[in-house]
């Protein structure tokens, strides 16, 4: 039933043992194909520890070579969902929250996608994390085969020799861990796709996934699970439910304190120059537009086709144009900065706008089929 | 005097249009600091227009139509409302000084209404001198 | 959808990225970001890599008419053997692979060919031969962040967008960041030197900087094209090919994927032999085309800015199936 807690995992207990939690996810994406609920599954697949590219299949043996938390690949599936089939796809809450902003702008329609979220307290950059292991611990990080986040400990699995571990917060200091965008990020429980997974309220001797069910197409997926016998479950514990609430509870005040150490410094600066500074090394590469999840422009783009060649603008009108365009729709994914050639801090900006959008307006992008608040007119205008 | 703001209007066919015209006609006390484009409605108007116009220099942009109800085009004038809420936001975020922005109602009769409105703009941003965006070359 | 890790050809930064091909056989870039000299970041070439893959594959012609390939490749042999080898020449300037170029070189030299260009001979000549690994040695990248003291001389990082942000980096973390005009004096001690070596660059200028240099100092050259580290350490150099068609010397060349921007000087060859994966305005003017397979199809490295040997085809093991023609095995 839409609201419902379990505790669930994988019958199948090598798809228990191999999932990031309890195989839940992986079983019931399993399940989803086998009932003909889904056409497809896209997913996150592994090329290496350091190294995941999104992956399409309806090959249930691809799914489930495919299971477990890829941590070091900030990528965002909503760019990939193919057009007029039946979808399930696996989000964090970046993921959701674009695609959900994507269907709003007639990319593909919602009641196709099915939403299985992943809570997510953050994913780290490749390369750097790379670079952490060998210069923290001074470890060829080939022999790293896998990587995990559990309570405040960053973990690297490794088959021979002993695990690494160092505290996240200790790894950041030291300028690793997780990608700035994520720091800041206030949205860990996806509570706006159709199933919510992940580890937090499951008690640390049980191997399961804890599955909160948000919509009638998340608990169509249960059922099917459930049905074709790929999973067991208990309903969630009193305590259990609480315990989650109260990590996210904590993880959101923490992510709003980074914001405020990172954001905060401009309320008092002079802006104007903050932003014409930072826009200045611009080379207009146009990636940020690319890779923005929630931008749908194709190449008619208004900011690539007002932006051109007025360059004795203090700033680029397409810059300009992003910036207010994205106002009401940045949810804040992270995408456009990992990208910048010129090491812009462009999602922090965004988010400035936005979050002042929000304040003011008292919508937030991505949870919801609401229109945009650009696209409506204003209420009662005096 | 030295220094004279330019002030970029956007004036609606249906009502401001006509009224700065009206005050032209009836030889009302105005700057001559006021370039005025004439748009169909105000809700014609594209925001990122009024960003072009400050990367091109202009030291503020006054955005005129049709009173609430009175729309020609029934309710275009609530979008411009909206885009303008946005715009003032985005103006404060950005660190331009929001004096430098302006949405005004003003009917074809309220010729009187547009001199005030452009005497008071042009008064407030000759406080706060020209344009921070204004680029290096000057304006073209 | 198939990700394919490749590198970009547009400079010797070679820039780590997908090359994704859809199901309905369009390839576009994807951003990889697990790659280390650029962390998923592309200039405006690499964006746009997706267009110049997508264009349209050269033909094998000779005099303009499509033929097979193998009609083609012994065609070109039976003319090239034709030629007289004093004024023939073997031009690859650095858009190939490192083993397209051996190859080339390899073939050369059975014809008996000794003028061979990576467009760079010039510049290279004029340096001792006992220096000549200064021109290619890598720096890793995050070296340059972490510098004391960066000289740039007669270098403009707008040519090279990523190099910007490790200069940025640098300079954050407290670095003395100098830009030095070509002839004016400086003190390179402990610092890191980065210049351009380039078929435009003043030879005096190349050689004064590695001869002021002293062991302290660590120089990097940054090169236009794809492979022109892997071209000087292949030894693919000893002529002033460039200048020797200007001035008529050569009449007969052998063109291994070629840079835009040389048209104007192949016009009046004798004989021109163009291999290549696209179509230019070089191959229209060619006797006899060749196709290679398009850069992230080949099976083969480069060697790129931080001196590491990368494969084309990505260095992850999901592999690149069409395997690369080297012409004359
Ligand atoms: C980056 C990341 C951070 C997370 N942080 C938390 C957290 O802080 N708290 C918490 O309770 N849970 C977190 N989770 C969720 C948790 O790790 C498990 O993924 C979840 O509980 C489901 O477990 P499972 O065994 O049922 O899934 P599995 O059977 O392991 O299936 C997981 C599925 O997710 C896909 N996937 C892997 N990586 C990604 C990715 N980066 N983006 C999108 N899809 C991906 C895989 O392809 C696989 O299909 C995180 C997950 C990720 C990916
Ligand atoms: S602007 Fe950047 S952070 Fe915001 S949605 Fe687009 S890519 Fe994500
Ligand atoms: S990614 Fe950075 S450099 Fe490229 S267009 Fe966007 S802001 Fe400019
Ligand atoms: S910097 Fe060089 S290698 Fe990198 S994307 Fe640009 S042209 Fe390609």
């Amino acid at each position: 039933m839409t609201g419902q807690s379990y505790l669930a995992w994988a019958k199948d207990p090598e798809i228990r043992k191999r999932g990031g939690s309890g195989g839940f996810v992986t079983a019931a994406l399993i399940a989803g194909i086998k009932e003909g609920i889904i056409d497809e599954v896209l997913l996150v697949r592994r090329i290496d520890q350091f190294e995941s590219v999104p992956y399409l299949t309806h090959d249930p043996e691809e799914v489930k070579s495919a299971s477990s938390p890829q941590l070091a690949a900030p990528l965002n599936l909503s760019s990939y969902i193919p057009r007029g089939v039946k979808v399930a796809v696996t989000t964090k809450p970046c993921d959701a929250r674009a695609i959900i902003e994507r269907a709003k702008r007639g990319r593909f329609e919602l009641e196709d996608v099915y939403m299985v979220g992943l809570n997510c307290g953050g994913t780290m950059p490749p390369v750097s994390t790379v670079a952490s292991v060998r210069d923290i611990f001074g470890v060829d990080p080939d022999t790293v085969t896998g990587i995990e986040i559990e309570r405040g400990e960053l973990i690297f699995k490794r088959d021979r020799g002993e695990d690494l571990t160092i505290s996240i917060d200790e790894a950041e200091k030291k300028g690793y861990g997780r990608r700035e965008s994520c720091k800041y990020c206030n949205t860990n429980i996806p509570e706006m796709a159709d199933l919510a997974c992940g580890n937090w309220g499951v008690p640390s001797d049980q191997r399961a996934t804890f599955v909160e069910i948000l919509s009638a197409k998340g608990e169509e997926l249960f059922e099917a699970a459930k049905k074709t016998s790929m999973i067991e479950f208990e309903d969630a514990t009193q305590k259990e439910l609480e315990k989650r609430l109260k990590i996210d509870r904590r993880m959101r005040e923490l992510a709003n304190r980074r914001w405020d150490e990172v954001a905060g410094v401009l309320d008092e600066m002079d802006r104007l120059a903050y932003y014409i500074n930072e826009f200045s090394r611009c080379i207009h590469c146009e990636s940020c537009k690319i890779v923005c999840p929630v931008c749908v422009c194709e190449a008619d783009a208004k900011c690539l086709d007002m932006g051109q060649g007025n360059n004795h603008y203090r700033i680029s009108l397409y810059n300009m144009i992003r910036l207010f365009h994205l106002m009401d729709s940045c949810i804040g994914c992270g995408q456009c900065e990992d990208v910048c050639p010129v090491d812009i801090p462009l999602t922090m900006i965004h988010q400035r706008f936005e979050r002042r959008m929000e304040e003011m307006i008292g919508y937030r992008p991505g949870f919801d089929l609401q229109k945009p608040p650009l696209q409506k007119p204003e209420e009662g205008v005096k | 005097m030295s220094w004279q703001p330019k002030i970029l209007a956007f004036c609606c066919n249906w009502c401001s249009y006509a009224g700065a015209d009206l005050a032209g006609v009836e030889r009302r006390q105005m700057p001559p600091t006021v370039r005025i484009i004439r748009v169909m409605c105000s809700g014609t108007v594209d925001p990122a227009w009024v960003l072009e116009a400050f990367l091109e220099g202009v030291d503020g942009v006054l955005i005129t139509g049709c009173h609430p109800g009175e729309c020609h085009y029934l309710n275009a004038n609530y979008h411009t409302a909206r885009r303008y809420r946005l715009l003032e936001a985005f103006v404060k975020e950005f660190g331009l000084e929001p004096a430098r922005l302006r949405l005004e109602w003003i009917a074809a009769t309220e010729g009187v209404k547009f001199a005030e409105v452009v005497r008071d703009m042009t008064d407030k941003i000759r406080a706060l001198g020209p344009s921070p965006l204004r680029p290096e070359e000057g304006v073209r | 959808m198939e990700f394919i890790p490749s590198i970009c050809p547009g400079c010797c930064i070679n820039c780590g990225l997908y090359i994704v091909r859809d199901e309905d056989g369009g390839i576009r870039i994807d951003y990889r970001k697990s790659s280390s000299v650029n962390e998923g970041k592309l200039c405006r070439f690499g964006v746009e890599l997706g267009d110049l893959y997508s264009q349209e594959h050269l033909k094998a012609t000779v005099n303009g008419k499509e033929v097979d390939f193998n009609t083609a490749k012994k065609e070109a042999l039976k003319r090239l053997k034709k030629t007289d080898p004093r004024s023939t020449g073997f031009l690859a300037m650095g858009n190939s692979t490192n083993e397209e170029i051996r190859a080339f070189k390899k073939l050369a030299g059975e014809l008996g060919i000794r003028n061979i260009d990576c467009g760079l001979s010039k510049q290279i000549l004029n340096v001792p031969e006992a220096a000549r690994n200064y021109l290619t040695a890598g720096v890793p990248l995050r070296e340059i962040e972490q510098a004391e003291k960066i000289l740039l001389i007669s270098f403009n990082p707008e040519n090279y967008p990523l190099i910007i942000r490790r200069l940025l980096r640098a300079e954050r973390n407290g670095a003395e960041l100098l830009k030095v005009g070509s002839g004016e004096p400086y003190v390179g001690r402990g610092a890191i030197i980065v210049s351009e070596l380039a078929p435009t660059s003043d030879p005096a200028s190349i050689r004064q900087i590695i001869e002021e240099a002293d062991d302290t100092a660590t120089i990097l050259f940054m090169k236009p094209y794809a492979n022109l580290n892997g071209a000087i350490r292949l030894g693919f150099y000893g002529f002033d090919l460039i200048e020797a068609i200007r001035s008529d010397e050569i009449k007969s060349l052998f063109l291994l994927d070629p840079p835009p921007g040389y048209e104007d000087i192949f016009h009046d060859l004798e004989l021109l032999v163009v291999q290549s994966d696209h179509e230019s305005e070089v191959t229209e003017m060619a006797d006899i085309t060749l196709p290679s397979p398009r850069f992230f199809e080949r099976r083969g490295t480069v060697v790129n800015v931080e001196g590491d040997v990368l494969p084309v085809g990505g260095d992850s093991g999901a592999g690149v199936e069409i395997p690369s023609k080297i012409i004359f095995p």
